[in-house]
């Protein structure tokens, strides 16, 4: 069965790019536009990986992340937060909080469909 | 011709009675005489016999009464108006047993001691009173030096000559490399004097216009300056010093405070408050005070910042641009050819990734600089906690411990304990913590700020709301968001073991080293100041300079041995400077020289110096070229000086600068006062003047240069009291007294 990816960002551009680029490398992709909306997709069906923003409306990607991390259900759901934010101490943060790679925008398409199969790629060897 | 009234009282009342005795005696011999020959000359003999017995009686009783009354009378008047003249000179010595004395004198005894007494008393209470406002401005000025001292500014005061008449410590920090700053140095020795100069011409026309009653800055001008000792950029103000600004009424006179703008020499020739040719009103420029700020930092930044703004405008402009183009033409022209359309579609992905790496340059500068404006410093995580229970007080019922040792941040303190203090009485709110351990470690190119307390982890989403409230003290609706952007960085929550989270706030390690040893100790209190100085007048020549006004550095020199045309060379140089007759702790220089040789184990006795402690020092002609800028354009004193001349002398073509200037000699100064054959060694001098030693620092050359400069003080009133005012004439008798000792040394 393909992997699945949950793509959390309330910008439609870049959304746009990134559901086309997994979709196009094999994944099943689902989108969600905000904090909330998003542990709802997750609790309804667990993903393999969340391509997770940090700045985002109701719950922001911290948020996220943190309570997923305090579940243990979901301590094999990969972890990519991405961000337009300057600042120096997110990316800290974000690893501190349980993600599993964190990338500041602007980056390439191709760099993040590189390090999202190296995640999932980590998932499988022990499975 | 002879003068009666010279003789003492005492001689004139005997000679008084010596006179009635002759006159009495004479009228008997007399009387004796014309009864011997006229009367009854057949008893002449018996006749004389009597007669020369009553003149002998009358010769004793007129003694005996002139003594009674020298005892009684004219003994007690000299001796009463010694009293009462001693008693007019020194009210202080008032006795009141001028009337025992006096018993015969009637009411003038205790009439005298009454005087005396009201005398001694008014003067007591005069005494007392002086002591009593001595005291009191004595207090104040300590306040107004602490103040001085603790100033975070840099603080320098000058007069019109630009002579420096007080700094701070801060302005010793910032503008004194080693000997450079220092009371009667000029200005422009420390930084450019130009902008300073300008602002006060500026100044002078603002006052002579009126124009500065008005003004926002009355009297003040801002001014950016560049120090001489390390290129810093320096901010601050220029304020003119007018004790007395010209009055309301004068404004519109033509020649009021137009005259201000005289001549400096004229306006620096006067005292504070002495001003007897000025009309009321009329105010004089006595100086400036100088505020300084190192701008060095906030400039660089400011520059930093304005690099970023253009770059981002300029940067960003050019690649926009192309994008924007082409994509519009691939969006109207949706039927080009597919050459052509690949054209088009490689502008797009080229410019767009160079956009991207602009931005993640322009995000790293952003990063690398430090936030201005706010009032960032070096605090220790001790200081934070003290802080912290402070702000929250006794009654708040939280617990605020520190945890590991004491590491030291740079932040704004304020801000954070602010931050700490809201998210620490949060969680005492609403989940009961009430006890939190304070701690920091070092992680990466960061400390890690870390509040630690028994519970579970705070939850993302409650963190942000409360980082998002206004801060309780803080100016304007800043919230703890705003204390974090400006520290750019992000706290968080997480686990720390069994049962336990932790809030972990990343801040900058501190900028400073808060090693256990710090900056070399200043004097608690140093004469940083001297506001003789704004009426001292401009010598023509140096030999009219009156010692008391002298500036001059008192030095000592340490050696290898005693023959410096014999390859000895010294080892340690120190000098204190004595500005107005004071010695100024504050100002000293003491080095130590390596000479390029062995120190013999004799010499190393009499001044500890190893060669170990030499190796690595400077050399002599470094290290006096800076004693020759510490020096300036001061007046040399040392006891012995042709010893330690000939030492500086024979190192001045390594020093490059000439030592030319006058020097005076302590001994030479000691054998003028004292004569030749008296002890001129230091420590007879410093026995003599009551001058003590630390224990164990004799024979160091800055115990010895201060042992020396305090004689050198020590003797300054009595050269006065001798006629020794100015330095001429110190150098005169110096001449003279050499002289003789080079007489008596032939012998």
């Amino acid at each position: 069965m393909q992997p699945s990816i949950l793509l959390v960002d309330d910008e439609p551009n870049i959304a746009l790019s990134l559901k086309y680029v997994m979709t196009r490398d094999g994944y099943d992709v689902r989108c969600a536009e905000d904090g909330e909306r998003a542990l709802e997709c997750i609790r309804e069906r667990k993903p393999d990986l969340v391509l997770l923003d940090l700045m985002m409306p109701k719950r922001d990607g911290f948020d996220v992340c943190q309570t997923l991390r305090a579940d243990p259900s979901f301590s094999d759901v990969k972890i990519l937060m991405m961000t337009a934010r300057g600042g120096a101490m997110d990316g800290e943060k974000a690893l501190a909080l349980g993600a599993d790679a964190f990338f500041t925008k602007p980056f390439g398409v191709q760099e993040l469909s590189v390090r999202v199969r190296e995640l999932l790629g980590e998932r499988d060897v022990p499975a | 011709m002879f003068r009666l009234d010279r003789l003492s009282l005492r001689l004139r009342i005997g000679l008084f009675f010596a006179l009635i005795a002759t006159v009495g005696v004479a009228l008997v011999l007399v009387g004796a005489g014309w009864v011997a020959s006229e009367v009854a000359p057949a008893r002449a003999a018996d006749v004389w016999g009597v007669a020369a017995g009553i003149a002998v009686a009358l010769a004793l009783l007129t003694a005996w009464v002139a003594l009674l009354f020298d005892e009684n009378i004219a003994r007690p008047i000299t001796q009463l108006s010694g009293e009462l003249g001693a008693v007019a000179t020194s009210p202080a010595a008032a006795r009141s047993a001028l009337a025992e004395e006096a018993r015969y004198l009637g009411g003038l005894g205790p009439a005298a001691a009454a005087l005396s007494g009201a005398l001694g008393q008014a003067h007591r209470e005069t005494d007392a009173a002086i002591a009593g406002a001595v005291g009191e401005s004595e207090g104040e000025k300590a306040h107004l030096e602490a103040v001085l001292r603790d100033l975070r500014e840099c603080l320098v005061i000058c007069n019109l000559s630009e002579e420096i008449l007080l700094y701070n410590r801060e302005a010793q920090r910032l503008l004194g490399a080693e000997g450079s700053i220092g009371l009667g140095r000029r200005l422009n020795s420390l930084v450019t004097p130009e902008p300073v100069r300008h602002a006060i011409e500026r100044l002078k026309v603002r006052l002579s216009s009126g124009r500065w009653r008005s003004h926002a800055d009355h009297l003040s001008l801002p001014v950016t300056l560049a120090s001489r000792s390390e290129a810093r950029i320096l901010q601050g103000r220029v304020a003119l010093i007018m004790p007395d600004p010209p009055a309301e009424d004068a404004s519109g006179a033509p020649d009021g405070p137009a005259n201000t703008d005289g001549a400096p020499s004229h306006v620096t020739g006067k005292l504070p408050g002495e001003a007897p040719g000025e009309l009321p009103g009329q105010g004089a420029i006595h100086g400036f005070v100088l505020t300084l700020r190192d701008a060095t930092t906030a400039m660089a930044g400011q520059a930093a910042r304005d690099g970023i703004l253009a770059e981002m405008i300029e940067g960003l402009k050019r690649p926009s641009a192309n994008l924007c183009a082409a994509a519009e033409i691939l969006d109207a022209d949706r039927a080009m050819a597919l050459d052509a359309r690949s054209g088009f579609l490689d502008v797009l992905a080229e410019e767009g990734r160079r956009l991207s790496e602009r931005l993640v340059h322009l995000t790293g500068a952003y990063n690398e600089l430090r936030t201005g404006g706010w009032s960032m410093n070096d605090v220790s995580t001790e200081g934070l906690g003290a802080c912290l229970r402070d702000r929250l007080g006794p009654g708040s019922g939280i617990e605020i411990r520190e945890g590991g040792g004491q590491t030291w941040l740079h932040c704004d303190s304020f801000g954070v304990v602010e931050l700490m203090a809201s998210l620490v009485t949060h969680l005492h709110d609403s989940d009961g913590v009430d006890c939190f351990t304070l701690s920091a470690t070092r992680s990466g190119s960061h400390e890690m700020l870390d509040l630690t307390w028994v519970g579970p982890v705070l939850a993302e989403g409650r963190l942000e709301a409360w980082l998002a409230e206004p801060l309780a003290g803080a100016p304007g609706a800043v919230t703890c968001r705003d204390v974090l952007r400006h520290h750019r960085t992000e706290p968080w929550s997480e686990a720390a073991g069994e049962g336990m989270a932790r809030l972990r706030l990343p801040l900058p390690p501190a900028v400073d080293n808060h090693g256990p040893v710090r900056a070399t100790a200043l004097p608690p209190r140093p004469e940083f100041y001297d506001f003789a100085l704004l009426g001292r007048q401009n010598h023509r020549k140096i030999a009219d300079v009156p010692l008391s006004t002298l500036h001059a550095v008192v030095f000592d020199t340490e050696t290898t041995g005693l023959f410096p045309s014999a390859g000895d060379e010294i080892v340690q140089v120190a000098g204190l400077r004595v500005v107005n007759g004071r010695v100024i702790r504050g100002e000293s220089f003491d080095r130590l020289v390596d000479p390029g040789r062995h120190i013999p184990a004799a010499s190393t006795q009499i001044h500890g110096i190893t060669d170990a402690m030499v190796a690595g020092q400077g050399k002599a002609g470094e290290v006096l070229r800076d004693f020759h800028d510490f020096l300036g354009n001061d007046v040399l004193v040392a006891h012995n000086a042709p010893f330690d001349m000939a030492f500086l002398r024979l190192k001045q073509a390594a020093v490059g600068r000439a030592f030319d200037g006058p020097v005076l000699d302590t001994v030479l100064l000691s054998a003028h006062l004292f004569g030749q054959g008296a002890d001129h060694t230091l420590d007879s001098l410093s026995a003599r003047f009551d001058i003590g030693f630390k224990a164990g620092t004799r024979h160091t050359a800055l115990a010895d240069a201060e042992a020396t400069a305090a004689v050198f003080c020590a003797m300054l009133p009595p050269l006065a009291a001798a006629g020794i005012v100015t330095l001429g004439d110190a150098l005169a008798v110096s001449d003279e007294a050499a002289a003789i000792r080079r007489k008596q040394a032939r012998y």
